[in-house]
């Protein structure tokens, strides 16, 4: 037991402590900050909710590093997608048309991302690719409620796919999940905490973060071989969370969220080598 | 007799294995040769978190050598990104990924020379050239040590070289977890060749 302390402590000396700190400050510790800062603004002007994706950007850069400019990987798309869909999504008025455009946008992006790799696509990927459109297009077409529920379900999915794409082949993919599913954890709480129940969350400021959570999951299935089991467990999560139309949405996203992560436990070699 | 039978055989077998090994002081003969994958080996060397270094390797390398010092010569490896081994499945799960090398991305890591520099007794010691390797290029010197050179037991003539180089991963664009596995990297080859 003593052994055991002293290699804990011996483990958050130097090197091991930045590193720690590493990981934790740009997937946590940032964008929770950010985002409670973003909340209270958000109290005064309404539009400030659209600067949750952008809360997400910083997090990003610390962990990527900055983009390429042409962008040469997946993840080099990411900043671009939130930035056009944040635009979209406040400048078009109609929400039929702020779906259109997300859609088209998510449809671009996909096909961007797999580019580079268009001589390895076959029927399974193919089919991964629709399965992926489909539920991105399901998650947007959402009836106009104004609750914190379908933040909720979003930041649970995403801790979820945080969990299973760091275990299950790219940390880096993962810290970016687990700092989306922050900025939504810290609002939804916020919110939750407010007198009078805050104002809640129009589903429509979701749809940019969607595009990033539905992004990161094709990324981490197409690029570092993230199961297909949990892959697909993850892809329905939102969507339960979203699609139920009462309270306990977000139960129905935690569920499918656990049931991938024990998916992985299960069937793969879930231990930690870092 | 049987047992004179028996020496006499072990004694050519002896004098024949003897007589094809390779000389360490015998410097290659000029020619176009190709890397023998079998007994080809790509090291590298990085540190964790400070505390120790650790080895890893790519199981799969080809190539080509055209040794001339007297004339043009030139150095072509290509390693397959996806034979990383680091004798930990997981951890080179998480090396193939876009965390680190990328690899469905980046299939192949390739260096090609672009000077090959011989000391006065004709061998190789150093060779500049091209490292691309998660889709940068950078320059690079390799510096070489001959090995041994000669023919082979089934009538073939193989060179061998000892070869190294240190890189800095952030010039590949390789910049996650910094602060816990270290910038340089030190990359060892073995390579063995035969004449075409």
């Amino acid at each position: 037991m003593a052994h055991l302390a002293f290699c804990q402590v011996r483990l958050l000396n130097g090197n091991a402590m930045k590193t720690l700190l590493q990981l934790m400050m740009p997937a946590v510790v940032l964008p929770v900050l950010l985002s409670f800062g973003a909340h209270r603004l958000g109290q005064r002007h309404r539009n400030a909710l659209w600067t949750l994706p952008a809360i997400w950007l910083p997090s990003y850069v610390w962990l990527n590093g900055w983009p390429q400019l042409p962008s040469r990987e997946a993840n080099d798309w990411l900043w671009l997608v939130a930035l056009v869909s944040t635009l979209t999504a406040s400048l078009l008025r109609q929400r039929k048309y702020v779906m259109a455009a997300q859609i088209v946008l998510l449809v671009t992006a996909l096909s961007a991302m797999v580019w580079p790799l268009r001589h390895l696509i076959d029927a399974t990927m193919a089919a991964e690719l629709l399965a992926t459109l489909t539920a991105g297009s399901l998650s947007f077409y959402r009836p106009a409620v104004r609750t914190t529920v379908p933040a909720l379900g979003l930041a649970v999915s995403a801790s979820g796919l945080g969990l299973v794409a760091s275990l299950g082949g790219s940390l880096l993919i993962g810290q970016l999940a687990v700092a989306l599913a922050a900025v939504l954890s810290a609002f939804a709480l916020s919110e939750l905490s407010s007198r009078g129940g805050g104002r809640g969350m129009d589903a429509v400021f979701l749809m940019p973060l969607l595009q990033l959570y539905f992004l990161l999951l094709m990324i981490a299935r197409i690029y570092a071989d993230l199961a297909v089991g949990p892959a697909f467990l993850l892809l329905s999560a939102p969507l339960v969370g979203l699609l139920t139309p009462h309270r306990y949405g977000a139960l129905g996203s935690a569920a499918s969220a656990s049931a991938a992560f024990a998916w992985l436990l299960i069937t793969a070699d879930s231990s930690s080598y870092y | 007799m049987k047992t004179l039978v028996k020496h006499s055989l072990a004694l050519f077998t002896l004098i024949t294995t003897l007589g094809s090994m390779p000389s360490s002081a015998e410097t290659a003969q000029a020619g176009k040769y190709r890397i023998d994958p079998a007994h080809t080996s790509v090291l590298f060397t990085v540190s964790h978190l400070g505390f120790s270094h650790l080895t890893g390797r790519f199981n799969t390398t080809e190539g080509k050598l055209v040794l001339d010092p007297r004339g043009k010569s030139s150095v072509e490896v290509m390693i397959k990104t996806s034979s990383i081994d680091t004798n930990h499945k997981k951890r080179d799960r998480h090396l193939r990924s876009p965390d680190f090398l990328n690899a469905r991305l980046y299939p192949v890591i390739r260096f090609t020379s672009t000077k090959v520099t011989y000391n006065d007794k004709g061998e190789p010691i150093k060779v500049l050239g091209d490292l691309t390797l998660h889709g940068v290029t950078r320059q690079v010197t390799l510096d070489v040590t001959p090995v041994g050179a000669g023919k082979d037991p089934w009538g073939g003539y193989r060179a061998g070289y000892k070869a190294h180089t240190v890189i800095k991963r952030s010039d590949y664009g390789m910049n996650f977890m910094q602060g816990g596995i270290g910038n340089d990297i030190r990359i060892d080859l073995n390579i063995e060749a035969i004449k075409q």
